[in-house]
């Protein structure tokens, strides 16, 4: 139920919007111009180069590498956190009582940790020497002779630093999808065991379908954590050309080579990629069933 | 809920599966308290073992009497403190009014103006870092507590308009009416009413500005960085040393950074979640 | 929902207003730095310590390395009556702040951190003072490795602690394999190596990082410098190239690493880290270090290897005769913003007088060389210097990594020469195959 009120809803906006525009949208404009401009700390003319910055990012080895970096972790991150999520929310599904609220606690747990100190701790985890905790119990049970430094190869690295991330991205599904499931109606299941329905035949024609809001909010929270990553990978691998993201590339050329145009078109296609996979999620898996 | 027994095979499963769980979640945090708990030459043993080798309260207390920092640790969790509570009372402040609009009233440049908050969720921190440095730097507000928390809230704010907004939504507008017969203004039905009514809501979204805010790393670095200001997320990364990376004190000071927003949602666990599962929900 | 239909339109319309007023505001293509006075005030003596300024307070962000104790600051507050604020940052955070300030056109503080690595970049932007104006000629000449700070003819820091590459031994270890003299060159080097190895003493005699970091380029600069060899020239082109020494160190890093006399899992090894498995007594040679690790490995509640004969040493070359030794060192600086630019240089000027050095040696938690020659001459006179009779002669042979001071695109390059070691480490890349697409690289990188 909505009343109609122009003066009203402006005004009570007005806080929130105006910290909007001014932290977020004014700089975020001030910077796409710089995108078109060469801005760089040699450079101070700042003349209009067109989309000659977008045309170098996308042709740098270093952002397309970064881009391939990013698509890895996209799908690790992502079948992490939706896996992982699925199946922490059926088994918190399966509990009552006491054995619920405690097992809850536990799996949101790692959300409460902050990005760097997870880093720090994963660090501890897969460090190859000293404090190296999944090299010791590997080694100690003969699964493996000698120490592996997983986090410095090309694809066992982007998947455990994915793992690192997914750690803490997994609680927040957790919730979401533990809300999706809670809220399909029992009868819907009693009807179909009626039918003669197997427990695996109601996962997949009821439980999945009637989820796909929730999965959607899942995916897309996945989608950008690994857009977005940083931290976590800096912690870890400091620059690894093999590991940066394409955040991390916009860091590189901003703060390391003074090119904040680049960084800025960087940022722009960063943003860009975003949008679109929202778009893509929401329109093609956010849809609700009816029932 | 009433559902079918399970039967033996799924009781397996959903215990191996559950040790599976709690082993991923709880592992990197019991190894973290093992390192903090250890002496540098034991963690350095190959392959280290499981359980620590002598237990050592000395890390934790290096970092509580300040003599590992002088007193650096201590200022540093002050300012967290500040920084994520000042910008989640900011953020519920701002958050609140605006959600209501946007759930209750029917106003020019609505659908708009909520398209353009949402679409800053999708903006990186990059793109505004340093022209918002400028701004800051014009008003003389750089390395200020005030600098670090509007530039959090405003990282924050459009999901936590996000999440009351879905609260609103689905409370019952009579109890609003019948207030406003009454001749209660907007200000009391949103104080009076409203707020009452979306507390697990409002307890939702203050959790996630919090442990947003607490984890913060770039924002406070940027804006905050000189000694006084700079929270622990900042201040941690500083005990690696040039040789050498202290592993015990980085372990020590890790998990203490850990325990506000743990007990913070062990605290509010059973509100933080009816909050969340509702906006979740739709 | 609330109808969303017509948003695009009403959005863009809404953007482009409020930006050009926000624009308007703080004026597009602002930031650029005017920079302050590029000369003493009128009345400030380069060189002296006076009350002249008495009152000020000057910041001071520095690594947690560079830290000096409330005691020690004290006695310049005693001196001049400028209070002094020290602030702490990771390395790493300190360059991200350095540039989102300057960028911004402010002043990080009064004195910041300078690394050699970013002196070109930082240089060339104009962020630095001159400090030539604010010290006396003798102060700067008596700076060792000062030269590594200068850009476009001008000195923009003072280096605080000396830095350079050496390698510790482990004397204990290598006299139980019947060795009594640290290796000279890289024969003596690999069969020292082996000899440990072979006699059971440590699985891995040679620590030495392999991550895709700059502490693994480092090695390799050393190492093709102690061998006659030059990584780039004053112009910044690929010396690397020209000459055996680069090719054969990459060489030497292979062989170590596939005899497995360095530790396999060395690809995941950060300087530190190595650091870190030595004083766990791991190896026996670190290959490439600094001398500020002896108290690292000397602490006894830090190190299992503390009661051991450890020495600090040449970094061995390809032959006897030793090149010179690379200088890694880190500067204070004064940013042009600053607005107590005479009151920070007198700062600096205290620092480097030789009870300041002394003490910031002696504070276990810096550990920090001193950089002049007097400093250097205390210390060992008080017998307070660690390994002295090899560090000190290795003191005169400090040269610059990059001879004309480091290009702007270094750090481009380092990761670049980082990620080359590692492959030829692990065989993926002959040394001169390893070479030939470094020196493509380097090229692409310095023509951009």
């Amino acid at each position: 139920m909505q009343r109609r009120s122009d003066r009203l809803g402006l005004l009570l906006v007005a806080p929130a919007a105006l910290v909007i525009v001014v932290l977020v949208l004014a700089p975020s404009v001030q910077s796409i111009i710089g995108s078109f401009q060469r801005y760089s700390l040699d450079d101070p003319s700042r003349a209009f180069i067109g989309v000659r910055n977008y045309l170098e990012v996308l042709t740098d080895t270093g952002f397309d590498q970064a881009l391939l970096n990013t698509a890895g972790y996209f799908v690790v991150i992502t079948l992490c956190a939706f896996v992982f999520g699925l199946v922490m929310a059926l088994w918190l599904q399966s509990l009552r009582g006491w054995a619920r609220a405690a097992a809850l606690t536990v799996v949101i747990l790692p959300w409460a940790v902050p990005g760097t100190v997870s880093g720090v701790l994963w660090s501890f985890i897969l460090r190859p020497t000293g404090a190296g905790l999944l090299n010791s119990v590997l080694r100690s049970l003969g699964l493996i002779d000698s120490y592996q430094a997983w986090l410095n190869m090309p694809v066992a690295g982007i998947v455990a630093i994915g793992l690192t991330v997914a750690w803490s991205a997994v609680p927040l599904g957790v919730i979401v999808l533990l809300a999706g499931l809670e809220g399909i109606p029992q009868d819907i299941y009693e009807q179909s065991l009626v039918d003669g329905a197997t427990r695996m035949k109601q996962f997949f024609t009821i439980t999945l379908p009637l989820l796909r809001p929730a999965i959607a909010i899942v995916l897309l929270n996945a989608a950008v954590l690994a857009i977005g990553l940083f931290d976590q990978v800096y912690v870890l691998v400091g620059l690894d050309p093999l590991k940066v993201t394409m955040t991390a590339q916009i860091y590189l050329y901003a703060f390391r080579d003074f090119g904040f145009g680049l960084g800025f078109a960087a940022s722009v296609i960063a943003t860009l990629v975003t949008a679109a996979i929202s778009v893509v999620y929401l329109r093609g898996v956010y849809r609700e069933e009816e029932y | 809920m009433q559902r079918r027994r399970l039967g033996a095979g799924w009781r397996t499963v959903q215990i191996v599966v559950g040790v599976l769980i709690v082993l991923w979640s709880l592992a990197p945090l019991y190894w973290g308290l093992v390192v903090s708990l250890s002496t540098p030459e034991s963690i350095r043993i190959y392959p280290v073992s499981i359980l620590p080798a002598a237990i050592s309260g000395g890390n934790f207390a290096r970092l509580l009497n300040g003599s590992a920092t002088s007193g650096a640790f201590l200022v540093a969790a002050g300012n967290s403190v500040i920084q994520a509570v000042g910008s989640t009372v900011l953020t519920l402040l701002l958050a609140l009014p605006a959600a209501y609009a946007f759930a209750r009233l029917r106003f020019r440049f609505a659908g708009a103006l909520l398209a353009m908050i949402t679409l800053t969720l999708a903006v990186p921190i990059y793109l505004v870092l340093i022209p918002l440095f400028q701004y800051a730097t014009a008003i003389g507000q750089v390395n200020t507590q005030q600098a670090v928390i509007v530039v959090l809230a405003s990282a924050s704010l459009p999901l936590a308009i996000w999440i009351l907004r879905s609260h609103i939504v689905s409370l019952p507008a009579d109890l609003e009416s019948a207030a406003r017969v009454d001749g209660a203004g907007t200000a009391t039905v949103l104080i009076r009413i409203i707020a009452p009514l979306v507390a697990p809501g409002l307890v939702a979204a203050a959790v996630v500005v919090f442990l947003a805010s607490w984890g913060a790393f770039l924002i406070p670095l940027v804006y905050g960085g000189s000694a006084d200001v700079q929270p622990l997320t900042v201040l941690i990364p500083t005990f690696a040393s040039k040789f050498s990376s202290d592993l015990g004190l980085q372990a020590a000071a890790g998990l203490l950074a850990v325990v506000p927003p743990v007990a913070l949602v062990i605290a509010l666990q059973r509100h933080l979640l009816s909050g969340l599962l509702k906006g979740a929900s739709r | 929902m609330p109808t969303t239909r017509r948003f695009p339109l009403r959005l863009g319309a809404a953007a482009v207003a409020l930006s050009l007023s926000v624009l308007a505001l703080t004026g597009c293509g602002a930031g650029g730095s005017s920079g302050g006075g590029a000369a003493p005030a009128k009345g400030y003596t380069p060189g002296s310590l006076s009350k002249a300024y008495k009152g000020q307070q000057i910041t001071v962000l520095l690594p947690p390395w560079g830290q000096l104790k409330p005691a020690l600051l004290a006695k310049f507050t005693a001196a001049t009556g400028v209070k002094v604020k020290m602030q702490s940052l990771a390395w790493d955070s300190i360059h991200d702040k350095v540039v989102t300030t300057e960028a911004a056109g402010q002043a990080p503080a009064d004195i910041v951190e300078l690394d050699w690595t970013w002196v070109s970049q930082f240089g060339k932007a104009g962020w630095y003072t001159d400090l030539s104006k604010y010290l006396t000629k003798q102060q700067i000449s008596d700076s060792i490795g000062a030269d590594a700070f200068v850009q476009g003819g001008k000195q923009i820091g003072l280096p605080y602690t000396l830095d350079f590459r050496g390698s510790t031994v482990d004397m204990t270890m290598l006299k139980k394999a019947g060795i009594s003299t640290p290796p000279k060159n890289w024969t003596e080097l690999v069969s020292d190596a082996e000899a440990v190895k072979s006699k059971g003493i440590v699985k891995y005699p040679i620590g030495l990082p392999l991550a895709v970091l700059e502490g693994t380029s480092t090695p390799w600069y050393a190492l093709t410098r102690a061998s006659g060899g030059q990584i780039l020239s004053k112009t910044g082109a690929p010396e690397f190239a020209n000459g055996p020494a680069a090719t054969d160190a990459l060489a030497l890093i292979h062989t170590l690493y596939s005899k497995q006399l360095v530790d396999p899992g060395s690809i995941g090894l950060s300087d530190q880290q190595v650091g870190d498995a030595y004083a766990g007594g791991a190896n026996a040679i670190v290959l490439s270090t600094g001398p500020g690790s002896l108290s690292q490995f000397l602490d006894k509640g830090k190190s299992k290897i503390a009661g051991d004969e450890i020495v600090f040493t040449h970094i061995p070359g390809e032959k006897d005769d030793q090149g010179p030794t690379v200088g890694l060192e880190e500067a204070l600086s004064i940013p042009t913003q600053s607005a107590h630019k005479e009151a920070a240089a007198m700062f600096i000027t205290w620092w480097m007088k030789t009870p300041q050095l002394v003490a910031a040696y002696k504070d276990p938690d810096l550990g920090s060389m001193p950089t002049t020659k007097a400093g250097l001459t205390a210390l060992s006179a008080s017998h307070d210097l660690k390994s002295a009779d090899t560090i000190l002669p290795m003191v005169g042979t400090i040269q610059a990594v990059v001879p004309g001071g480091t290009p702007t695109w270094y750090s481009k390059f380092s990761t670049a020469a980082a990620s080359t070691i590692q492959s030829v480490a692990l065989g993926h890349t002959t040394p001169q195959a390893g070479i030939s697409s470094l020196t493509a690289q380097a090229k692409k990188i310095a023509a951009q």
